[in-house]
């Protein structure tokens, strides 16, 4: 009898587990109820009426901004989008039914850029027609303002510049995320939306092509081009070539010819640009960081990393300032990997030290662990 | 001993399942999991014939699996009800491994490669189990 029991319940163990890793999580977001916070809501309405405008090409905008945009406190803005940001469709986004912002939809990255990593693919941005078709989907047309936020400041940089490049005229970031958000003592809301369509994009797409350099164009231009700057926003040991930074990048180095940006402690993070409370740093503080950099203003900014992400951050800052002569090469050092006779630096181009060879004569084993 | 034997196989095949499941829990769900599973997914392709080794992995669990219920039926005389629900249960992961493999694929689910092996070991782990069960079911009263 104890052995039938023991292998009953062992039996019912493995099918629920087989069955449960096959299938998709339930969505139970529709089913929460609206959570209060500590704000009382009539100020906080008060505050968002006093809320100043701003231009078109600002990208970070503070939530009492965000929430004067919900409450219809902005001129120009009843058309409007709020998207928050994360890898994985609704189902697989925790975050999102915890808590988002009154009336936001689920973006998720994979709505602009590859997933499969392939050499066609390489984690750059979507055909030009998928992103069409996705933003459309969600209701956005090039004359939506559209406001984005995530818990990674760079993947939402990345789905922000995705619908620049794209032809959305004013995208807005909520800066410091969902923590400023709370912090400012707004509403959140549990109730999963989901935008009306859209039938008409309103131009073509992609409206800003130049916005993105591919892997050929980059090496060409900054082997050619004085003017020309590849930026490595990565961290120093990136950089340096001590590690890829990735667990799924097994060559460390930099392309021939880079200068380094900044931006970034590990991977994945963008500490440099951000504040402690992750609002991002003022183009004051941005000047100052770059001051020793081996590049200017002046030159044409190409922003690359590892696979395009990072890379977005200081081009929607100097986007924000007019700058118009910035652009993201959006292979990074992921797509160069995947070229055996591309060159790269190994080491700081400044010293003594720095070698210089092919992709295909880097050493392995410089993979993240 | 037997009996810790079976226990021992049963917990190792659970083991497997979960870990199967939890590769892709975090595939769907982690940006840097799906990505970490695509370049192990090329790294395998490149290293190994991987199409070829599945088909021939999941021939050779079925055949053991075919061979191991022939001589449980065979032995009607001697099996026990519990026998009974673990060789269903074994038909019944051999037939899941078997369609995993078939059916799905890279391109359907990322962890594919990583998660097929988990549910074949799982599997083979039953067969050899219920072989045992067979082989000894004679022995006991």
């Amino acid at each position: 009898m104890k052995k039938k029991i023991v292998s009953m319940l062992l039996c019912t163990a493995m099918v629920m587990s087989l069955a449960a890793g096959c299938s998709s999580p339930s969505n139970d977001a529709g089913t929460d109820s609206k959570e209060e916070t500590e704000e009382d809501g009539a100020d906080a309405a008060e505050d968002a009426a006093e809320v100043e405008t701003v231009e078109q090409r600002t990208v970070y905008v503070s939530p009492a901004w965000v929430k004067s945009v919900i409450d219809g406190g902005q001129e120009g803005y009843e058309n409007y989008v709020i998207g928050e940001v994360s890898y994985g469709d609704v189902d697989a986004s925790p975050d999102y039914k915890e808590g988002h912002l009154p009336g936001a939809l689920h973006i998720d990255i994979c709505e602009v850029e590859d997933a499969t990593g392939d050499e066609e693919g390489a984690y750059n941005l979507l055909k030009a027609e998928e992103v069409e078709q996705y933003l459309l989907s969600h209701g956005i047309t090039k004359d939506t303002k559209v406001i984005l936020y995530g818990q990674d400041p760079a993947g939402v940089g990345r789905a922000a510049y995705g619908y620049l490049w794209a032809g959305a005229e004013d995208v807005k970031i909520l800066d410091g995320g969902i923590d400023a958000w709370n912090k400012a003592g707004y509403d959140l809301e549990t109730e999963a939306n989901e935008g009306e369509a859209a039938q008409d994009f309103g131009t073509a797409v992609p409206a800003h092509p130049e916005y993105w350099v591919s892997i050929e164009d980059a090496k060409d231009r900054v082997a050619n081009e004085d003017n020309f700057k590849l930026v490595s926003i990565r961290s120093k040991e990136e950089w340096l070539g001590e590690t890829s930074g990735y667990n799924y990048m097994d060559k460390a180095g930099e392309p021939e010819g880079a200068v380094w940006g900044k931006g970034a402690k590990t991977a994945f993070d963008v500490a440099d640009f951000l504040h402690e409370d992750g609002t991002i740093i003022s183009f004051d503080e941005l000047k100052e960081l770059w001051s020793d950099c081996d590049f200017t203003l002046d030159n044409h900014l190409s922003f690359y990393c590892g696979t395009g992400w990072r890379a977005t951050v200081p081009f929607l800052m100097l986007y924000e300032e007019g700058y118009d002569n910035i652009s993201v090469y959006d292979g990074g050092w992921y797509e160069w990997l995947m070229h055996d006779d591309y060159p790269v630096q190994v080491g700081d181009p400044a010293s003594d030290d720095c070698e210089h060879m092919t992709v295909g004569e880097l050493p392995t084993g410089k993979a993240a662990k | 001993m037997k009996k810790i034997l079976f226990v021992f196989l049963d917990l190792l095949s659970i083991a497997f399942l979960a870990g199967g499941y939890a590769i892709q829990y975090f595939t769907k769900r982690k940006l840097g999991m799906v990505r970490w599973v695509v370049f192990k997914n090329k790294q395998l392709q490149e290293q190994m014939p991987v199409d070829v080794l599945k088909y021939a992995a999941a021939a050779f669990v079925l055949i053991l699996a075919v061979f191991t219920l022939a001589g449980f039926l065979k032995k009607k005389a001697h099996r026990k009800k519990p026998d009974v629900v673990m060789a269903i249960f074994m038909a019944a992961l051999t037939a899941g491994y078997l369609g995993f493999t078939i059916l799905a694929s890279e391109n359907s689910i990322r962890s594919y490669y990583l998660v097929m092996p988990m549910i074949g070991a799982a599997a083979l782990l039953q067969v050899i189990r219920n072989m045992i069960a067979v082989r000894t079911c004679k022995y006991e009263k």
